[in-house]
């Protein structure tokens, strides 16, 4: 399926998800069209792989299944199929331990560090894509593709899959009166609002008062009377519907959790990569996201695990440019939770340009979190000699800002991500993680305690 | 520091949906629009005003109640406060108030307040039957806690330039001696007894 041909009204205006570029500038736009080309050089490989798959039987692109799905003990195999007919080698093993040489199709060029004779394409004993396979992810999933091949990381890790049928159930078994649903259905309206395929057409605006929020009431399925939420319109029905569903069987289904902004965006963007018309397999995404990758309740009910890994970012930070982080701390903006909040809580999809958070998220899907501590520490990098050039705390931020939001050379950002900043063994973020949750934890307790004695 | 202009930190609070990024949004942008995103942490704008000789850094903060832990990274070192509630939600009154309290116990003794009560254009309209705030009840808040207040609309611009511009008047002239805003944690000297108190633990 082609992505582009989702939107009917795409022009020069909007990218291929759907956003407004009309804005952007005349470098973006060169930028754009060079990661295009790019992206094209690799479009070849990639049919080869998911045709193999679909030949395969065995691993259908749909991880829809009926009731749970356990992740099987063959689970590599699609992979190394994909591998294995990317990389043009023939290898009989099931376990990739003959000798590998790359025999007749050459390896294929990753970008610039990458190992010329590419290592044995597998996935690991996580499920995660190792070796060629995942510097082929690196340079980029096709979005054509993604649709395919996002679930099907997911699923190479454990995700569990559910059907629609059972997020259907999920979504109503929500209390009438429940808070998080009211949230949710408030925030349908404000995810994304510029975009083509979820913003809000008022088909009805004969009230001439678009902004009032009770003329528009809508039920939300159970008989409850929503307030806030004007009718959704034609054409933004299907991802707004599947929105919907997504958080709410969320909500539903991790009741200690249940809705926290940021989630409306990270569920959207995959709404606007895999399509709604696969809402479950965007739901096993999502809920793989959110229970498996993002640091533990990152979205509970005071962030904390948002706060950890802000503060872990802080610390390598501090310890990756020293002089970048002086600096910010001479302006006194060095914490991350300054610039960094949405970054951790929306996985970058609201900071970044579309296609370059799909970058990032290829990549965060296939070797998992770490990834997003080397996508910040190279938006910093990239930003850093602007940001050093500020000479207060807001122009400082704002050069980072304008780093971010202007990303649009996601070829440029994927290299300095794995090849700009030096190693970073996951032993270090642990240990910088480790020492970030004493300090949340007191950090939050104190302030617990100073607002509840304010209250008496 | 260029010629004259002075940089101060101004954060907007108050309870989810009220406005607030709204607000930021016509005061810097000079538009509106039916919907807008729902702000995640924080997010950072600047608005110039050169007739005042001030370049304000504007923090405009999340609103749902989760987000509170993160909220005195951004209002600390603030000259300028604006607290925002929605004129047809009482919830988002008392909301206000909890947040105008919260800041008293900072002791930052230069912080300016204003209360901003949203929405206005709703109230206004037909017979007001929307309105569930009345001005005289914010306003007498207003003056019992030495806050400017104005009733607002993001969606018709009414009292939107006003409202910052009577807090930036308000703010104190004198450029802060040594970064004196910027940073929380008033060590000795010019921190206030108050002040010393509460003035760190933020994250």
């Amino acid at each position: 399926m082609d992505l582009v041909s989702r939107f009917d009204n795409l022009e020069d205006q909007r990218d291929a998800y759907g956003f407004d570029v009309s804005q952007i500038g005349l470098d973006a736009r060169a930028c754009r069209r060079r990661c295009e080309s790019v992206d094209a050089n690799y479009r070849g490989r990639w049919e080869a792989a998911i045709a193999s798959i679909a030949r395969a039987g065995d691993a259908s692109p749909s991880i829809v299944t009926h009731g749970e799905r356990r992740p099987s003990g063959d689970r590599a195999r699609p992979m190394r199929r994909i591998s294995r007919m990317v990389m043009g080698t023939r290898n009989g093993g099931e376990d990739n331990q003959a000798p590998k040489t790359v025999n007749g199709a050459p390896a294929p060029e990753v970008s610039t560090a990458a190992p010329t004779v590419a290592p044995p394409p597998r996935v690991d004993k996580n499920g995660r894509a190792s070796g060629s396979f995942k510097a082929m992810i690196r340079r980029g999933v096709p979005a054509e593709h993604r649709p395919v091949i996002w679930p099907l990381l997911a699923r190479l890790q454990g995700a569990v899959a559910h059907d629609e049928e059972y997020l259907r159930s999920a979504s109503y078994s929500l209390p009438r009166d429940d808070a998080n649903a009211r949230q949710i259905e408030m925030d349908l309206a404000r995810t994304f609002p510029g975009n083509t395929a979820l913003r809000i057409v008022h088909s009805d605006i004969s009230h001439g008062d678009d902004d009032d929020d009770d003329d528009d009431a809508v039920s939300d399925g159970n008989g409850d009377m929503v307030p806030s939420v004007p009718t959704p319109a034609r054409g933004s029905t299907a991802h707004k519907n599947a929105l919907r569903l997504m958080l709410r069987a969320y909500s539903a289904t991790h009741p200690a959790t249940g809705y926290c902004q940021g989630m409306n965006y990270v569920a959207a963007f995959l709404l606007l990569v895999i399509g709604p018309e696969r809402v479950a397999d965007a739901y096993a995404v999502f809920a793989f996201l959110l229970d498996r990758v993002l640091y533990p309740r990152t979205y509970d009910a005071n962030l904390s695990g948002a706060h950890v890994s802000l503060m872990t970012l802080g610390a390598l930070l501090e310890k990756k440019f020293p002089r970048l982080h002086a600096h910010m701390s001479r302006h006194d903006c060095s914490d991350p939770s300054l610039f960094a909040t949405d970054w951790f809580l929306t996985l970058m999809c609201k900071s970044l340009p579309a296609e370059t958070a799909a970058r990032v998220w290829d990549t965060v899907l296939s070797e998992g979190s770490k990834v997003l501590y080397r996508a910040s520490l190279a938006l910093l990098k990239l930003a850093e000699d602007r940001m050093l050039r500020g000479d207060h705390a807001g122009s400082v931020l704002e050069a980072l800002n304008h780093e971010t939001r202007d990303c649009h050379d996601r070829e440029r950002l994927l290299t300095t991500m794995f090849h700009g900043i030096g190693s970073l063994p996951m032993r270090v973020v642990m240990r910088a993680q480790v020492k970030s949750v004493s300090v949340v934890n007191n950090q939050l307790a104190d302030r617990f305690n100073r607002r509840s004695t304010s209250r008496k | 520091m260029e010629g004259t202009i002075v940089n101060k930190k101004l954060v907007l609070l108050g309870d989810m949906g009220a406005g607030k990024s709204s607000l930021v949004q016509r005061f810097v942008k000079g538009n509106f629009e039916d919907y807008q995103e729902s702000t995640i942490g924080a997010a950072f704008l600047t608005k110039t005003m050169p007739e005042l000789g001030l370049k304000l850094e504007i923090w405009d903060t999340a609103g749902q109640e989760r987000y509170h832990s993160l909220a005195p990274m951004y209002y600390r070192g603030a000259a300028a406060a604006v607290i925002v509630y929605d004129v047809t939600s009482p919830e988002s009154f008392a909301r206000a108030k909890s947040w105008v309290r919260e800041l008293m116990r900072q002791g930052n003794q230069d912080l300016v307040m204003a209360l901003a009560g949203n929405k206005a254009d709703l109230a206004a309209g037909g017979d007001g039957s929307e309105r569930k705030v009345s001005a005289e009840e914010s306003q007498a808040y207003a003056d019992e806690n030495g806050l400017l207040f104005l009733e607002t609309s993001a969606k018709t611009a009414q009292n939107v330039n006003e409202l910052f511009t009577a807090l930036a008047k308000k703010m104190p002239r004198a450029p802060p001696p040594q970064q004196q805003a910027a940073n929380t944690v008033q060590l000795g000297g010019n921190a206030s007894a108050q002040g010393r108190k509460r003035a760190s633990g933020c994250c």
